[in-house]
């Protein structure tokens, strides 16, 4: 919302230091955004004289005028013919100049006519919506003078915040007030003398969400342009001047904050208003020329039949004032500010008015805001009152609340002068009662925000000043507890940045193609929970894996010439009824692309060593079982398991996947469920080890895929004798001098025991029995032993 | 004899300058200082002479060979000094070349940022808990004093999801979880991932926070001044100036703002957190008697803090996850 800082003046004598006064508002609640200068672009305008009007040569409809500021004579081509001769206009030389929306004069050329500036309205000059006529002072003036000066147009603007709680502020006078009690100055309201009629308006409210409605009837106005200076203000705070009463509607809605509508009444086809809710499918064309369909939840304002407004959103064009406007019903009215909103939101339409409506309106204020619209109007537009009606079914009356002196004290952790905490309550319009134990205050209508103790204890604080109040690090004593999970969720992370994996951080919405490509049976994207409003259909799905970000990520990066990419994302992925975290891994390219003496390229054994080594680190034992699934590449796909339960997948994706992210080297993907792994994690626990020497024995065979498996020859290694300290995969070898089909494989046994030292021949028995059962075994070739 | 016996000795020395491996020097040696090498045969050859020829050619060839000798040993010895400096060369490695890195990887810096938050908060005795991302309008909205209608929705634009529940659009949501489900006094921060529909160079859809409850007796405004900027300061250092401003949150009264001056943003205050005490209408929502209990709430978020602190312009780098601005950090 803006407001003009010199109409502010108007109602507080508030400092004129500009930025003290920003700061002010700002540190009370009311944030100042933007502070603005609102004709600051309208720059070399000056008063210039016109010597000379001759009829343009070449067009019936123009003039060419001769135009002086007091040195120079300029020429210029004007349409207005009624510029005459020693017309005082405000006059914006070219090339020097500027209008108000920030536009260049420029020397043209009109109708083979060379001009040297022009002359401007008042809607040039930022002033007026239409302007019929170029802008002429109405009497002698200095010339060349800037009508920054002449038009008092040097005005200061603040664009503010004010939040929703606080409707009261979104007026010059709430916020005069806000300044009155941050500077201790006195708020002064508007005089008023009007007397409104209680009768001769046919008016019934059939609608519980209005609250009251007032009407004045004023017979004989005058409609034309507002006086310049209510032009200026209106301007300064970015609204439209449009014609004396709609002006003054929005002069009284900027400096009291209640929003007014005016009819015309000979408009009205039976003449008296009736406040009802709209039938289903009733539309409305409004004022601002657009037809709306309303329900009935909305509520109308007719005259019993036909619809007149949108209560509190907009008016009808068809009782809109015009210039022929002679006789107008003023409406005062207050309305139930959800139904306002539910409106308000349903016909997609927000106005000044219903944007106050909706936060809170005061139908107390009622009086105070029919007397100065009538004052104005009867001051600048004539006319007599000629009757009035005012409805109020539900009067609501101010609130008591009592602030205790110790909750204030315990909320600001100090006790402060009495005399400061009454005077700031008063200056903020309460009534004050001092007890023993506290104040007992009477809280204004127009703070509906306010209804209990804290709410009080705020408005303490923030007009004494928040950074005023004390600071203290004194909070009591409280055992640290740790989170488990999300330590644990930290290590696996630092594990994996340790192995070497950047991490990634996707959004969680996803293409419901994309995920369809690894799912054709499209169960996946049936399960996952849809978003209704979606930022576009591509994030419209709450991600079923980790998969589809990672590939957006990794393809991102390998098409954005990063050939060696590593990736691990941990987040939440979402089915129908659950959520839970995962940890995802990505990678393709080589292994240390950071070593240039290694020009390994990542294989699927490397990630399954990266996932084992997780598993390692969190006291986690891990299982893989080969398995085909849609996921990955046939044959290179297995499920990752916890104590025989599945907790995830491990593989190389489809060629068609890598081909459709532009990947051109195998990319291997692992995803675990983060929270199986976490719960069976095993504490750590000593465990003896031998004394003794040990010895180590190789075995190097060829294994055949398909007919016998690494897994099936480690456990009969393992099992294959008592003294097996240890096993591990030493080689794997894959083409010359390989079979087709078979790999190399050589394990090495360590034979030792935990009572003595192993003789030759001990080691040698079950050594020897271990080979001639892995050659005995089908698929299984033993080579060489050593 | 005499003229031989030069040529013979100058012929030596002549030998011994040309030498240039160790085992050539040292076969030399042999060859003319050895049993039998040839100074033993010119000392032979003299003994046939006169006794005054023999005497005087006898000073010269002995005289010779100490000389010879001395020559020698100094060959050898220089010979060895090269050889061995050959070895340290070859054995040498050449340390300028670049380091053969073993690969790193690194945190996104929302990990990060996070991460030094909850330690931050965690030394102060706030204890981390989480909760559901995709959460009912009651946690959201409703139990954090914010009906339907309220025009403070209008901050919260929201995400909907099919079966009719939302995406957070905060992690105060936990709060209300974290009060339900425990007694006071309580400490606790929830980082976590929430969702606003909204996306330009300074807003993400989905975006981090992380969030502080304190619910205890007597707690104060001061106290939540006092944790907020001793926070601020571990984040940012201790020279940036601060300050608390009145605002408006339907779950907190009062409620307040955070601003941070940055030397960069030339005197500008930048909005860094809200806070305030929790509302009483909050507490008795969950059961917790708000005569007996106060306590104050704030939020931050992770992008904003990120971005002040490593000077980025664009929050879209967040989502993007390039390697390029992932390594700066």
């Amino acid at each position: 919302m803006k407001i003009c800082v010199q109409w502010l003046k108007d109602y507080v004598n508030s400092t004129d230091d500009i930025e003290k006064l920003s700061n002010e508002l700002t540190m009370s609640g009311s944030e100042v955004e933007e502070i603005e200068r609102p004709f600051e672009k309208l720059k070399g305008v000056v008063s210039g004289k016109v010597m000379e009007v001759i009829p343009h040569p070449n067009a019936d409809n123009l003039n060419v005028c001769k135009v002086t500021d007091g040195g120079k004579l300029y020429t210029t081509v004007t349409s207005d013919k009624t510029v005459q001769v020693n017309d005082v206009v405000a006059f914006a030389p070219a090339h020097e100049s500027t209008t108000a929306d920030g536009k260049k004069v420029e020397s043209v050329e009109i109708r083979g006519i060379k001009t040297h500036g022009m002359m401007l309205s008042l809607k040039e000059m930022g002033l007026e919506s239409h302007s019929a006529h170029v802008f002429r002072f109405g009497k002698e003036m200095e010339l060349g003078k800037n009508v920054i000066d002449l038009l008092n147009l040097d005005l200061t603007s603040f664009e503010l915040e004010i939040t929703p709680n606080r409707p009261d502020c979104l007026s010059h006078v709430g916020l005069a007030r806000e300044v009155a009690a941050v500077e201790k100055k006195e708020l002064k309201l508007p005089r008023l003398s009007a007397e409104l009629p209680r009768s001769g308006v046919d008016v019934s409210i059939e609608s519980s969400g209005c609250w009251r409605y007032m009407a004045i009837r004023i017979d004989g106005v005058k409609v034309k342009d507002s006086p310049l200076w209510m032009k200026r203000r209106l301007a300064s705070v970015g609204l439209r001047p449009i014609n004396n009463i709609a002006d003054m509607t929005n002069y009284v809605m900027m400096e009291l904050g209640h929003p007014v509508h005016v009819f015309d009444f000979d408009k009205i086809p039976h003449s008296k208003i009736v406040v009802r809710n709209a039938r289903d499918g009733e539309k409305l064309l409004a004022l601002n020329s657009k037809e709306y369909k309303l329900n009935g939840k909305d509520i109308l304002i007719t005259d019993g039949e036909n619809p007149l407004a949108i209560a509190g959103v907009i008016g009808g064009k068809e009782t809109g004032v015009t210039y022929s406007t002679k006789n107008v019903l003023l409406e005062i009215a207050t309305f139930d500010p959800v139904k306002i909103r539910k409106t308000s939101r349903a016909i997609g339409l927000s106005t000044d008015a219903s944007f106050r409506f909706e936060r809170g309106v005061d139908p107390n204020s009622t009086e105070f805001v029919a007397k100065r619209l009538v004052d104005m109007v009867v001051k600048f537009a004539g006319g007599t009152v000629a009757g009035g009606s005012d409805l109020y079914p539900t009067r609501i009356g101010p609130k008591k609340v009592f602030l205790p002196r110790k909750r204030l004290a315990s909320y600001i952790a100090y006790e402060p002068e009495p005399s400061e905490v009454v005077e700031i309550f008063q200056r903020l319009g309460m009534e004050v009662s001092t007890e023993s134990d506290g104040w007992a205050i009477t809280v204004p209508t127009f703070r509906q925000d306010i209804s209990e103790d804290v709410d009080l204890i705020e408005e303490f604080a923030r007009i004494h000043g928040l950074d005023n109040l004390p600071t203290s690090l004194s909070l009591p004593y409280i055992a640290i507890k740790e989170n488990k999970w999300w330590k644990f969720k930290d290590n696996v992370k630092n594990a994996m940045v340790g192995f070497g994996y950047y991490e990634a951080v996707t959004y969680p919405f996803v293409d419901p193609k994309l995920v369809k490509t690894s799912d054709p049976s499209g169960e996946k994207v049936m399960k996952s929970p849809k978003l209704v409003n979606p930022i576009s259909p591509e994030m419209s799905l709450m991600r079923p894996s980790l998969k589809f970000g990672l590939m957006s990520v990794v393809a991102y990066n390998v098409n954005h010439q990063q050939s060696s990419v590593r990736f691990f994302e941990m987040g939440k992925v979402f089915s129908e009824k659950s959520e839970s975290e995962k940890l995802g891994i990505m990678a393709t390219g080589r292994i240390n692309p950071y070593d240039y003496t290694d020009k390994r390229n990542m294989e699927l054994l490397n990630l399954k060593g990266d996932v084992e080594a997780v598993g390692e680190l969190m006291h986690v034992e891990l299982e893989f079982r080969q398995k085909d699934m849609v996921d990955f590449e046939v044959g290179r796909g297995a499920e990752i398991l916890v104590n025989g339960q599945k907790c995830g997948i491990i593989g190389e994706l489809p060629v068609e996947i890598r081909d459709f992210m532009n990947v051109h080297s195998p990319v291997y993907f692992a995803e675990v469920d983060l929270e199986k792994i976490f719960k069976a994690q095993k504490p750590a626990r000593y465990v003896k080890y031998s004394q003794y020497p040990v010895s180590s024995k190789d075995i190097s065979m060829f294994v055949k895929k398909g007919k016998a498996k690494a897994e099936d020859i480690i456990k009969i290694a393992k099992k294959s004798s008592k003294y097996i300290m240890g096993l591990k995969v030493s080689d794997f070898y894959i083409g010359k001098n390989v079979p087709k089909g078979s790999y190399s494989l050589t394990i090495t046994i360590t034979y030792g025991s935990m009572e003595k030292t192993l003789s030759e021949e001990e080691i040698n028995v079950a050594f020897t029995s271990l080979v001639e059962e892995l050659d005995s075994k089908s698929g299984v070739i033993v080579r060489k032993v050593s | 004899m005499e003229e031989i016996s030069e040529t013979f000795i100058k012929n030596v020395k002549e030998k011994i300058k040309r030498v240039n491996t160790l085992v050539e020097a040292k076969k030399m040696k042999v060859d003319i200082l050895g049993k039998n090498g040839l100074l033993k045969s010119k000392f032979a050859e003299i003994k046939k002479l006169s006794p005054e020829k023999r005497a005087e050619l006898g000073k010269m060839l002995n005289d010779a060979k100490r000389e010879i000798e001395s020559l020698l040993l100094d060959k050898i010895h220089e010979l060895k000094k090269m050889e061995e400096q050959h070895k340290i060369v070859e054995k040498s490695i050449d340390l300028t070349l670049p380091g053969a890195r073993r690969n790193f990887g690194k945190l996104h810096p929302i990990s990060q940022i996070t991460q030094e938050c909850v330690d931050i908060f965690n030394k102060m005795g706030f204890e981390v808990v989480e909760g559901p991302e995709i959460e009912s309008s009651y946690y959201n909205f409703e139990a954090l004093n914010t009906p339907e209608w309220h025009p403070a929705r209008d901050l919260h634009d929201t995400f909907y999801v099919n079966d009719g529940r939302l995406l957070r659009t905060h992690t105060s949501s936990v709060q209300i979880r974290t009060m339900e489900s425990r007694k006071p006094p309580l400490r606790v921060i929830s980082p976590g991932r929430v969702y606003r529909k909204d996306y330009d160079s300074s807003h993400l859809p989905a975006f981090f926070q992380i969030e502080g409850l304190v619910v205890d007796k007597n707690v104060s405004i001061s106290d939540l001044k006092g944790t907020l900027e001793n926070a601020i300061k571990s984040i940012f250092g201790n020279d940036k100036p601060i300050r608390f401003r009145p605002h408006y949150f339907p779950f907190t009264e009062p409620s307040i703002e955070v601003d941070v001056s940055f030397p960069e943003g030339k005197g500008k205050w930048l909005e860094l957190l809200g806070a305030g005490m929790v509302h009483p209408q909050v507490l008795r929502n969950v059961g917790i008697d708000p005569k007996e209990w106060q306590g104050f709430a704030f939020g931050m978020g992770i992008e904003r803090i990120a971005m002040l602190k490593y000077g980025i312009s664009d929050i879209r780098e967040f989502p993007r996850n390039y390697l390029d601005f992932l390594k700066n950090f």
